[in-house]
């Protein structure tokens, strides 16, 4: 009587344990550099108010998300930018100067533009982070007025470049 | 009526000198007799057999799951996927989980966090998938499939068609500026209960 009771009590108990089992597995996910703008004025008005042969300025607008490797990482935002045509203001006579958040550097002084090779907007270092709703920075044009310039209007492409290793 | 008397005497002497002439015969065939009497008996009797069928529950993930990124420039979350398989069976008046659940935050640290990772769940062929995003926590266990009671793998008829069931998941992690970058893990541990 005493075993059929101990009997029971066992079957019963087997029958109200859960059973669990678990298996492991390892989630990897592999973090590179990356850079990116998220958003580039689509046009820049370079204008005067000065009607004497004074400089024409303006000011181009840009965000950006960068990552640069720990240790051995750089990155750079340059800009390169394309004559503006027959009669035109010469590429030479067009320069800028730069602002940027502390994510990076920007160029020190003012830069002269180019058509040959892409020029240094703002520099980053090793283990350089924007926010991650991204950083804002500028480029502060300046085109000297020539009395040579023919009237009219004229454009230039720039391409604006930005990097991360 | 004296000649019958005399007859029926004569017919006990003669049966009595002819048992004592045969008495140890008479006992070996006794003693014959007996074991096939013995082997002839016919007895009946039942037995209960019971078989305690338990609530069971086992699954199979892979070792590794890899979240990648489908672009650069941060124009896309690390994604991965990859399949359960399951096995289950539940009482009558139970039911069953599969849940998911991470060992420790990313290591090293300076990653992505596993509260940022999420999941979708879909395709259980047995018991109904999570609805909705699921946010990976280290704390408590997050729902991946729920079995219903009376629920089992496998053999068709009141029972799955598959085996083993398979649920996919989905898995995501933002990329953000803000990580450092290098390859980070975590142990995830996914559990099958069973009532």
């Amino acid at each position: 009587m005493k075993r059929t009771l101990l009997l029971s009590i066992a079957t019963a108990a087997l029958a109200i344990v859960p059973a669990a089992f678990a298996e492991t597995s390892t989630l990897g996910v592999t973090v590179a550099p990356e850079a990116s703008f998220t958003t580039v004025a689509a046009s820049t008005s370079l204008s005067k108010s000065d009607t004497t042969f004074g400089a024409y300025s303006g000011t181009t607008t840009f965000s950006y998300k960068i990552r640069s490797t720990q240790t051995t990482g750089t990155g750079s935002i340059a800009v390169q930018v394309s004559t503006f045509g027959t009669g035109g203001p010469a590429v030479s006579d067009l320069a800028y100067t730069c602002t940027a958040p502390s994510s990076g550097t920007p160029c020190s002084s003012s830069t002269a533009a180019s058509t040959a090779a892409a020029t240094s907007i703002v520099g980053f270092g090793a283990d350089a982070h924007s926010a991650d709703s991204g950083d804002s920075g500028t480029a502060v044009w300046t085109l000297q007025d020539r009395t040579a310039i023919k009237t009219g209007d004229y454009t230039s492409t720039a391409t604006f470049t930005i990097s991360a290793t | 009526m004296s000649a019958l008397w005399n007859n029926l005497r004569h017919f006990r002497t003669t049966l009595t000198q002819e048992f004592s002439k045969h008495r140890q015969w008479a006992g070996l065939i006794l003693l014959l007799v007996l074991p096939f009497e013995g082997v002839s008996d016919i007895q009946t009797t039942t037995q209960t057999m019971t078989a305690d069928i338990s609530p069971y529950g086992k699954l199979s993930v892979p070792s590794n799951v890899t979240l990648r990124s489908s672009s650069t420039g941060f124009g896309g979350d690390f994604t991965g996927n990859l399949t359960i398989s399951y096995w289950a069976r539940t009482s009558v008046a139970g039911g069953g989980t599969i849940t998911v659940q991470a060992g420790s935050e990313f290591s090293p640290a300076g990653g992505p966090s596993i509260s940022s990772v999420t999941y979708l769940c879909s395709g259980a062929t047995l018991g109904a998938a999570c609805s909705g995003s699921q946010t990976l926590a280290t704390a408590t266990q997050t729902p991946i499939v729920t079995l219903p009671s009376g629920a089992c793998t496998g053999g068709g008829g009141p029972c799955s068609t598959q085996e083993p069931n398979t649920v996919q998941l989905s898995v995501t992690s933002p990329d953000k500026p803000q990580y450092k970058t290098g390859t980070y893990s975590a142990l995830i541990t996914f559990t099958i209960s069973t009532l």
